[in-house]
């Protein structure tokens, strides 16, 4: 596994201030795409707006 | 409730409901978020990944989690919000930050289409074909709301460029006119009614279509969804945005309620918001 990355190279994108071993995560989750959204609880509005969405 | 308001991410933060710690631990947490995922800093870990020459870099834990994050949004949208977009955005013209755009002869070029299915995470390695150029953004933003909000102890709010989460009931306005209550969960706003600038001409904006590399065209001026979480409610919208006219559909199928403004003004809304809208029948 080791022979194999410095086979291939690779470059540090992170601080070494951020390393930590054995951090992992999984990129092999099997999430169908109705699994990634839940309900959130919406209603009519009931006064004057505090705030706004403004637009991203 | 009590509201502080800073600016970052190249927006303004609005902290509903926090106390003065709770409000100082948000700031910074948006400040690192920003200068760990800035496409505009060349220092930012997201402008030393987009730069490294080799397939494989070695990105700190949170850049990996955030990068997982966006490849789950990319999965649950069939490839529609796509974080390899960078190099796209930097062709349509948005090189910078975005006050700081100014309209150019130049034209805008075509860019490259999205590549999420060649993104890999394993633990702290990344590995993507060399010149492709992640943007986060999204998905940066809206999760950084989500944990600031954990970050307020009580009922609160965050509200960030277009996304919003809140926990107990807070009335939001709406673009163009209107107001909801939202009583918990995300809720967000993706559009061109603001991101927009001009190259040889022609309007370009920020919503890249990944199967053309270029702005996308919509009927949609703003669109408007609500989901348990700002990220959710951020990538459904943005969605949304790019399927056009089955936007509304495609909200209705996972029970999200949407709202869209079309680029003359007229209103859509679909059958999941009308029925969270619809006034409570008096009790007999």
């Amino acid at each position: 596994m080791i022979a194999f990355f410095v086979a291939m190279g690779f470059e540090r994108g992170a601080d070494s201030s951020s390393a930590s071993n054995g951090d992992r995560v999984s990129t092999q989750d099997s999430e169908d795409d109705f699994g990634f959204f839940d309900q959130g609880d919406l209603a009519p509005s009931e006064g004057a707006p505090s705030t706004s969405t403004g637009t991203s | 409730m009590n509201i502080r308001r800073f600016e970052s991410m190249g927006c303004v933060i609005e902290v509903g409901g926090a106390t003065g710690r709770e409000a100082a631990t948000i700031e910074r947490l948006f400040h690192a978020r920003d200068r760990q995922f800035s496409r505009f800093r060349a220092g930012s870990e997201l402008s030393r990944v987009n730069r490294a020459a080799k397939e494989i870099v070695v990105v700190s834990k949170s850049f990996g989690q955030m990068t997982e994050l966006a490849l789950k949004a990319a999965r649950a949208t069939a490839g529609l919000v796509d974080p390899t977009l960078g190099a796209a955005l930097r062709s349509a013209g948005y090189d910078r930050d975005f006050r700081e755009l100014r309209p150019l002869a130049r034209p805008a070029l075509p860019g490259p289409r999205g590549r999420w299915l060649d993104i890999r995470v394993v633990g702290r390695l990344l590995t993507r074909p060399v010149g492709v150029e992640l943007d986060l953004n999204g998905v940066v933003k809206g999760r950084t709301a989500d944990e600031a909000l954990d970050l307020i102890s009580g009922e609160g709010f965050v509200s960030a460029g277009g996304d919003f989460v809140g926990r107990g009931a807070v009335d939001v306005a709406l673009p163009g006119n209107g107001s909801v209550r939202i009583r918990a969960g995300g809720f967000a706003t993706s559009g061109i009614a603001t991101r927009s600038w001009l190259r040889a001409g022609a309007w370009q904006h920020h919503l890249i279509d990944p199967r053309t590399g270029e702005p996308a065209t919509s009927p949609w001026e703003q669109v408007t969804a609500s989901a348990a979480t700002c990220l959710q409610a951020d990538i459904a919208a943005k969605a949304a945005f790019l399927l056009g006219d089955d936007g509304p559909d495609w909200l209705d199928e996972r029970g999200l309620p949407g709202r869209f403004l079309a680029k003359y003004g007229a209103e859509v809304v679909n059958e999941s918001w009308r029925r969270a809208l619809a006034p409570v029948p008096a009790a007999a």
